[in-house]
């Protein structure tokens, strides 16, 4: 049930980004919906690990030896999650770097002064 | 108007699909084969109570490395789109603290207190991440906040953008020379069995896992924390 | 001894641990800098090339394990005949294209060395999100290269191309968590053995956004518009890179899934025949030379897409081998000597490239380019597009046939026409003023397709007679202040001779 929840959250949080990222004109709230994407991306990962009545798979006082196979949560998914939440964080990163420079030539962050596709 | 019209189309489509998963979804009870060997694997064989640490820093270790080279790049690229040379700075450091307005009182005492705290915390952190939640990347980007209070706090302080990259490139090639290690001394590359395994949670212990997680959270907090000045206008 | 300094592994060892130095070295002067960057890529090349060698004369797959186990617990890599044919074709390519960056930024040099040695990850990695992360290095070194050419159009044309990529890669992230999901592996060859699984809407959803981004990735028509735009207006040297080698990267990558997608084999050979015929189409009406080249590079990458999706069905490996290397190594090493070619001119229209016409030896190279590119013999191209039409042809798959031939011949209309518009108007434009040191990768790259065309047709069990009409044409041109009666008193003996 708990992770039901938050497998549809994470869906949801993607497909709000996906909206933004259609939707909005200006660059910096096109960035912001791509993060959003991420997060969603990154929630939906961690719910699929989860087992019923699982905890951290992590072997101290609350989780002996014997018990985690059976008690514990996937430990893949979490694995994961923290390299694509890296990478998430460096494409941000070079992003924002681009939309300055994008401001200072143009002076504008509406998305619609750069688009000049032609066939 | 068109534009409206395939958004809303294309935000529908991947409704349906995504709908049609999270009804189809059911919790698992038990856990995947392969997982629920790393689970017996990792305090065994690599003497690690985290299991996660462990699949990151050995089994999984060269998307570890991937992902340094990874944020390796990106400060790479921010600094040639934003660097000093390049178009990004147009006024000199001392016009900048000039200008810029000096902040409030309360961030000021707070980064005063905070930081230190954050230091610690971040250490605690790092040296923690084989024993429990925890590791370098955690640690690295806790170190980078630090650096990003101080920054709003103090208009006037100025990163020693030599010492941050020296340090960074540093850590990487160690991270390197101990895969290196791995394949001479121990089972392959990126093995952490190079050093011993020690006392199962013993805050030395689990081989070369700590040394990893020290190396990675001084690596990722250089790196973010020149990527935030490279930000500052 | 000598084996363990070539292992494959060290690829990743020399690019990494030189990436990282050169911050360091760069401390000590731009000297330092530079020779750590070519030697780091000439070690890349050397290993590779060895491995390709040792492959060729019949070795078995080099595996490559790391973190001290085995798969499934840890990655593993594979370099096979195939892989190393993609693998020593781009690093080649690079060594010759670092003589373009050798005087920029240590920071561009760090992130050229990075995306090779991302590209080499792309086509060894057996892990699906060792997949993602090494496609993540490659598309974040990218951007970082892009950023060479500072005009607004470079730059708008950039944020586009992150915007489509980073969409793809989000996509491809989805689809390996959702596998992952439905299988419990990450590994690929796990994956494909294991492929009974996938059933239900969370396996089957996660193959889709595994194919839409690597399809993405391509450039599929008609949602290519923000890779032309990079292709026109970004630095050439980067510009070839990512024409030749993350075009590479990404299209191995859906080689090595594709025996995941048996049941959407024709949907994918579909879409790569019409951006096949369609983006050779809209090269018909370009007047730019960089755009044509771009929509040129969108075609063949369509062409191979065709030639995997068709050949998987078929399940011909042999025959799949040479057609896909051939016809990459094709594109690859013409494509990248053409786009050199247009950061040495430096001219945006098709007719302003006869400024060729000066030197002999620059229209010469242009033209066995172009000959390459139309799938002339002795080329690979051309052995390749005959092994293919054959291999269609013993399946009685005659529409195809008819598609890969009108494509091509759209293709070799528009690449001709350039040729004559050269010709034509040349004495109207000025004299080259650039040295012909320059030309030296150029010469190399047309170099390289003769030899590899030669290896193709050994491969294929053909001999070197078969090249007669272009090793006339050559005497021929150096003989030109031969009278004409002597010169079709040649021809005329060379054709017999040829002929018996």
């Amino acid at each position: 049930m708990t992770s039901n929840v938050v497998l549809t959250t994470g869906l949801a949080l993607i497909l709000i980004g996906m909206w933004g990222l259609l939707t909005h004109r200006n660059i910096l709230r096109i960035i912001i919906a791509f993060s959003v994407m991420g997060t969603g991306t990154h929630i939906m990962t961690v719910a699929i690990g989860y087992v019923t009545n699982g905890t951290a798979p992590i072997i101290d006082r609350a989780l002996n030896l014997s018990e985690a196979p059976v008690r514990a949560v996937d430990p893949i998914p979490s694995a994961l999650v923290v390299t694509a939440i890296v990478i998430g964080l460096a494409v941000t990163a070079v992003m924002l770097a681009y939309a300055i420079r994008l401001y200072q030539s143009k002076k504008t962050l509406s998305i619609d002064a750069f688009t000049e596709s032609k066939w | 108007m068109m534009r409206r019209i395939f958004a809303v189309l294309s935000v529908a489509f991947f409704g349906l699909i995504f709908s049609s998963l999270a009804i189809n979804y059911t919790e698992r009870q038990s856990l995947r084969p392969l997982a629920a060997s790393y689970v017996k694997l990792v305090p065994q064989d690599l003497g690690a109570p985290n299991v996660i640490t462990g699949i990151l820093l050995t089994y999984r270790a060269f998307d570890t490395l991937g992902e340094v080279a990874v944020l390796f790049m990106a400060a790479a690229a921010v600094g040639l789109l934003l660097g000093k040379s390049g178009q990004g700075r147009r006024h000199s450091p001392s016009k900048i603290s000039d200008r810029a307005k000096s902040s409030s009182e309360i961030v000021q005492s707070g980064a005063q207190i905070l930081v230190p705290l954050i230091g610690i915390f971040a250490a605690y952190i790092i040296m923690n991440g084989h024993r429990s939640a925890g590791g370098g990347f955690q640690g690295g980007a806790v170190i980078a906040s630090s650096v990003l209070l101080l920054v709003l706090a103090s208009a006037r302080y100025q990163i020693d953008l030599e010492f941050f990259s020296v340090t960074e490139s540093a850590a990487g090639v160690f991270f390197v020379l101990t895969g290196i290690a791995g394949l001479i001394f121990a089972g392959g590359f990126l093995d952490s069995r190079v050093l011993p395994l020690g006392q199962f949670g013993a805050f030395i212990s689990a081989g070369a896992i700590p040394f990893l997680s020290v190396l990675l959270g001084i690596k990722v907090g250089c790196e973010l924390s020149v990527i935030i000045d490279r930000f500052r206008a | 001894m000598v084996s363990s300094f070539l292992h494959p592994l060290n690829i990743f060892i020399v690019g990494l641990g030189g990436g990282f130095l050169i911050p360091l070295l760069s401390r000590l002067g731009k000297r330092w800098v530079a020779i750590a960057f070519i030697l780091s890529i000439a070690a890349m090349t050397l290993i590779s090339g060895f491995s390709f060698l040792i492959l060729l004369q019949g070795g078995p797959p080099i595996d490559i394990l790391t973190g001290g186990s085995t798969p499934p617990y840890s990655i593993n890599l594979r370099l096979g005949l195939a892989e190393a044919v993609f693998a020593f074709g781009v690093n080649l390519v690079a060594l010759f294209g670092s003589a373009y960056f050798v005087r920029e930024k240590y920071g561009t040099m760090v992130l050229y060395l990075l995306v090779v040695m991302g590209i080499q990850g792309m086509v060894m990695t057996r892990d699906l999100f060792n997949l993602f992360v090494f496609l993540e290095i490659v598309s974040i070194a990218t951007y970082g290269l892009l950023s060479l050419q500072e005009t607004p159009a470079a730059l708008s044309a950039t944020f586009k191309y992150l915007m489509a990529t980073i969409l793809a890669s989000t996509f491809f992230l989805i689809g390996t968590v959702l596998l992952y999901g439905a299988t419990g592996v990450l590994n690929i060859d796990d994956l494909i053995a294991k492929s009974g699984l996938i059933v239900g809407p969370i396996g089957f959803t996660g193959l889709m956004f595994l194919l839409a981004c690597l399809l993405l990735e391509l450039k599929p028509f008609p949602a290519n518009g923000w890779g032309l735009d990079v292709y026109e207006t970004a630095h050439s040297g980067v510009a070839a890179l990512i024409s030749g080698g993350v075009s590479a990267g990404v299209f191995f990558a859906l080689i090595k899934v594709l025996p995941l997608f048996k049941p959407q084999l024709d949907l994918i050979a579909a879409l790569g025949a019409t951006t096949f015929v369609f983006s050779n189409l809209l090269g018909l009406q370009q007047t730019k030379a960089r755009r044509l080249l771009g929509y040129s590079s969108i075609g063949q990458m369509g062409l191979l897409t065709l030639a995997a999706a068709l050949l998987e069905q078929s399940s011909a490996d042999e025959a799949a081998f040479l057609v896909i290397a051939g016809l990459f190594v094709n594109h690859l090493f013409a494509k990248v000597g053409l786009f050199w070619l247009a950061g040495y001119l430096g001219k945006e229209r098709l007719q302003d490239w006869s400024a060729l016409v000066g030197p002999p030896a620059a229209i010469f190279v242009f033209g066995i380019l172009l000959a390459a590119l139309c799938g002339f013999p002795p080329f690979p191209g051309f052995w390749a597009k005959w092994q293919l039409v054959m291999n269609l042809a013993a399946s009685q798959r005659y529409i195809w046939i008819v598609i890969v031939l009108f494509g091509s011949l759209l293709e070799a209309a528009y690449l001709f026409r350039w040729f004559g518009q050269i010709l034509q108007s040349s004495g109207k434009t000025d004299r080259l003023s650039r040295s012909s040191v320059a030309l030296l990768p150029i010469f190399a790259m047309a170099l390289l397709l003769a030899t590899s065309g030669c290896v193709a047709a050994f491969l294929m069990g053909l001999t070197l007679w078969t090249s007669i009409p272009l090793i006339a044409g050559l005497i021929l041109y150096l003989l030109d202040r031969v009278s004409g009666r002597t010169k079709c008193f040649g021809v005329l003996a060379l054709t017999l001779v040829g002929g018996i």
